[in-house]
């Protein structure tokens, strides 16, 4: 489970700076972008105060999908081989799910 | 099951996610309204907001967010009855202010320093830019309510900017000496008309001359659009611009309205982008040959080319024109990138000019419409009281 938390805690990282760059107030230096700026520092703050607010709001919610479509496969059964079309040599597709699931299932709560 | 790449994961999930962005950040009707309301109530409660931070960028800004909110409030007092007694008052304020201005300190006040730089061309005209937005706000005000104490003063603005373009090699007046721009001379004559409306005045043959003119000498070759600026005799000084156009083609709407149908539908091939239900307007042409950033086209958005004064004038023209799917993307747009401050609705990457142009385009229709009524429908505007 080490990506999955590694991408959810950069959208976390992403939103949060986000967070406190608003609480810091950095928004209004975005002023720059339309030639007004709040100080001389307000023309690298203001587009970087941008591209944060573009990040929260595109790349965010992308690392959070792609966070959470990877927990769920990883979850989700390794895989599942066909029933036997004919003798009894093969397991049943029931024993079969069952052995595969709980080969699967101590690795993944580690 | 195997693990898929993490590039493919990201991928994927953008795929997912992109599509949906502009859904989550698009303004419906019921959006556009409140942001509007927030707007016209701040510009309507502050008509004259004090301005030395855009004034030390440019004092242009000051004189035309003056411009856009009482052209803003205008349409919002007649569309809204019960808004009509706080926005004339609004506009009063604003027109009473600008003239005791420009009436102290001349109209250099609301212009760039190199106002200074010598005489006119014309020794007996005065900047184009101020007389043309003078006589477009009072004559918006009056096609609301007309007003008596104002009156004069327009007729003798208007009777200049008449005398100015007819004088004119290039059928224009210049808005600083030996410089015309067709910002301010559509501004005029959009002005012009409205106050034919409200007064009964009659500039329709002038208009018609300008455009016949300025079909024939300040039309850019290669795109059909009209030109940005040129001297007093004609000689182009800049090409078609964004920050320009969506404006100027605004204007034609009431002087001649195939023209300008026209001009937005260059102006939105040439210049107007969208992608993902985002919209943007560039500030020049594939075909300009110098495209350098300047105080009317704002810093340009590396790889998209976007220029923030070409789109936020854009939103104007996708209002105007009726344009309601690139409407919604150059909202859409500025959402996502406007950083909008939730207790006042402003958005921060914008600034006073930016939010009296979006009130305008967000309020935009019963002036014009006004203007462009049946002649017989002039004779039910009041006399000045």
């Amino acid at each position: 489970m080490r990506r999955p938390a590694v991408l959810f805690g950069l959208a976390a990282l992403l939103a949060g700076a986000h967070q406190l760059a608003n609480l810091a107030g950095l928004a209004r230096h975005a002023s720059a972008i339309a030639g007004m700026p709040l100080s001389a520092a307000s023309d690298v703050i203001g587009p970087a105060f941008v591209a944060l607010h573009l990040a929260a709001a595109v790349v965010a919610p992308i690392l959070m999908i792609a966070a959470t479509a990877d927990a769920l496969l990883r979850l989700a059964p390794r895989g599942t081989p066909s029933a036997p079309r004919s003798g009894s040599a093969q397991p049943s597709s029931s024993e079969a799910r069952a052995s595969d699931v709980s080969s699967v299932a101590p690795r993944s709560v580690t | 099951m195997r693990r898929p790449p993490l590039l493919l994961l990201l991928v994927a999930a953008a795929l997912a996610w992109l599509p949906a962005l502009h859904a989550v950040h698009g303004l419906g009707g019921a959006d556009r309204e409140a942001l509007a309301s927030t707007l016209a109530v701040r510009q309507a409660t502050t008509p004259v907001p004090p301005a030395l931070a855009m004034r030390a960028v440019n004092p242009e800004w000051d004189f035309m967010r003056r411009t856009y909110v009482v052209l803003a409030l205008a349409n919002r007092a007649l569309a809204k009855p019960p808004e009509r007694a706080r926005s004339l008052a609004a506009i009063d304020a604003i027109v009473d202010s600008t003239l005791a201005i420009a009436g102290q300190s001349g109209d250099e006040h609301f212009m760039l320093p190199y106002a200074r730089r010598g005489p006119f061309m014309d020794p007996r005209a005065r900047s184009l830019f101020i007389d043309g937005e003078l006589v477009m706000m009072i004559a918006a005000r009056d096609l609301v309510e007309p007003r008596a104490a104002t009156r004069p003063e327009a007729l003798a603005r208007a009777e200049r900017i008449a005398g100015a373009m007819r004088r004119s090699p290039s059928m224009s007046g210049e808005s600083y000496p030996d410089e015309c721009w067709t910002f301010c001379n559509t501004t005029a004559l959009a002005g012009l008309t409205l106050l034919d409306r409200a007064a009964g005045t009659d500039h329709h043959t002038l208009a018609r001359d300008w455009v016949e003119h300025a079909k024939a000498h300040l039309v850019e070759p290669r795109t059909g659009l009209l030109v940005s600026s040129y001297t007093w005799r004609g000689e182009i000084t800049a090409g078609p611009e964004g920050s320009s156009i969506w404006m100027s083609a605004h204007n034609l709407l009431v002087v001649d309205e195939a023209f300008a149908r026209d001009q937005y539908a260059r102006a939105r091939r040439e210049l107007g982008a969208s992608f993902l239900g985002f919209g943007w307007a560039r500030e020049w042409p594939d075909s300009a040959e110098v495209s350098r950033a300047d105080v009317d086209s704002g810093p340009i958005v590396p790889l998209l080319e976007a220029s923030p004064g070409s789109s936020g004038l854009a939103i104007l023209g996708a209002s105007a024109f009726g344009d309601e799917a690139w409407l919604g993307a150059l909202l859409a747009s500025l959402e996502l990138a406007g950083v909008r401050e939730e207790a006042t609705g402003r958005y921060l990457a914008s600034n006073d000019v930016g939010d009296a142009v979006l009130l305008y385009a967000l309020s935009f229709g019963p002036l014009w419409q006004r203007a462009r009524a049946p002649e017989g429908r002039s004779a039910l505007l009041e006399a000045p009281r």
